[in-house]
């Protein structure tokens, strides 16, 4: 059995234009010992992401400047973004636009007004997912550092 | 000054509510005029019953607020001539709330037969004024569109607890904060002109309070905003039976939540569940 991920101070970008969805959201970050960041349109959270190291981005699909498909392929379509894990909430819960958002690039989504136990689970599962991602490929990139530093034996 | 006019007006087509005071101390009546102008009411004054009722009868009011010690004619005299002149169809049905030095209740029995719509006991500041006018303007139908008829229907009263349960007492109050804010920039929306009431207008708000209503609990706000947003998805002219009654649980949905955005206010309402 996989142990509790240890979460805390992992950076988790939330990203809804309705202040009150983003405030209920970045407060349950919080509670989960999680560090949360705001943005309030595609637009801003693309600046935020290239900008700090954000462990997980939750975003909303309907957004005014841009909206989450847009950002979802912003995200998917830059090299230093392509492992952030994005969770997506959407009101939305036909098959249509569920399909779309994976299509574009999520990596998991739920039907909002969220179900708060679900989606504390969720959460700290895909951080532990994220977090154990980044350790792996950081031990992946420096083996192959100092095997590139070995000398072969002919 | 608190803005809380976007509550109560526009009332009937774009007007005002008229409301006349029946006050004899000249301060009480002050204050009272400068909470109506608050509100975004009209106000006019009468220093007694008598001059009360024959205000009635030369200028349109849709509510009075009615001292009840008042000297030449008192406030329980004024309010059973006024239901006479308007058995005799003089006058239009006026709402009168009265207006008491002690909230006791065999005083609001003694109101209620001598037909009062409302009462409020002194001294009284602008959100319980508010609420008189809301809760007597709702029994006489003045204002049908902004006035709800109680809070009661409000809120799903388990799912506000367990909204409460998940946050916690510290966090809770700041959300229903953030949520009585969209309230009420939803509500200030009714107060503009209906031409910017549009469709697409209406959608990204009945959008966005669906989702919050139904986050904190507050379950009439959420079936009728998640009816408007489909409705309005759906290109259907559904919506405009809808926005009446929207702007009604507006109302309501401010006046059951507002309380609960303090940590004091939010465990008295948990408190009471316990006990009931």
């Amino acid at each position: 059995m996989q142990t509790k991920p240890d979460t805390g101070k992992a950076r988790v970008l939330v990203v809804d234009d309705d202040a009150f969805a983003r405030t209920a959201v970045a407060k349950k970050i919080q509670q989960l010992r999680a560090i949360p960041l705001e943005a309030e349109d595609g637009l801003q959270a693309f600046a935020l992401l290239r900008r700090e190291q954000i462990d997980l981005a939750i975003i909303d699909l309907e957004m005014p400047v841009m909206n989450g498909i847009e950002l979802l392929g912003c995200i998917r379509g830059a090299p230093s973004l392509k492992h952030l894990p994005v969770l997506v909430l959407t009101a939305a819960d036909d098959r249509l636009s569920l399909e779309r958002a994976f299509q574009c690039g999520a990596t998991s989504l739920m039907i909002k007004p969220l179900n708060w136990a679900a989606f504390s689970s969720h959460i700290e599962h895909i951080l532990f997912l994220s977090l154990a991602g980044r350790a792996l490929r950081a031990e992946m990139s420096r083996h192959a550092a100092e095997g590139a530093r070995t000398p072969l034996h002919v | 000054m608190t803005n809380h006019s976007h509550l109560l007006s526009p009332t009937r087509a774009g007007e005002r509510l008229a409301v006349l005071v029946a006050e004899d101390n000249a301060v009480n009546m002050e204050v009272a005029r400068f909470h109506l102008a608050d509100l975004g009411c009209i106000s006019t004054g009468a220093v007694d019953g008598a001059e009360a009722v024959a205000l009635l009868q030369q200028m349109p009011i849709d509510v009075i607020l009615m001292d009840c010690e008042m000297p030449v004619m008192d406030g329980f005299t004024a309010a059973r001539r006024i239901r006479a002149l308007e058995a005799t169809g003089q006058t239009p049905r006026t709402t009168i709330i009265a207006v008491t030095g002690t909230d006791d209740p065999t005083q609001r029995e003694q109101c209620s037969a001598a037909g009062f719509d409302g009462f409020l006991s002194k001294p009284f500041n602008v959100a319980q004024l508010r609420s008189a006018l809301l809760v007597g303007t709702a029994e006489n139908s003045v204002a049908p569109q902004h006035c709800p008829d109680n809070t009661e229907g409000a809120f799903d009263r388990a799912a506000v607890c367990s909204f409460a349960a998940e946050f916690g007492l510290d966090t809770t109050p700041v959300l229903i904060g953030s949520f009585v804010k969209l309230l009420k920039e939803s509500a200030a929306r009714y107060t503009t002109s209906d031409a910017s009431r549009n469709a697409a207008m209406l959608h990204a708000l009945s959008h966005k309070l669906a989702g919050a209503a139904a986050t904190v609990g507050a379950s009439g706000l959420a079936a009728v905003a998640r009816d408007i947003d489909r409705a309005c998805k759906n290109g259907s002219f559904a919506w405009r039976q809808q926005d009446a009654r929207l702007a009604a649980l507006l109302d309501t949905a401010i006046m059951a939540f507002e309380p609960l955005a303090t940590t004091e206010g939010l465990t008295r309402f948990l408190d009471r569940g316990a006990i009931a």
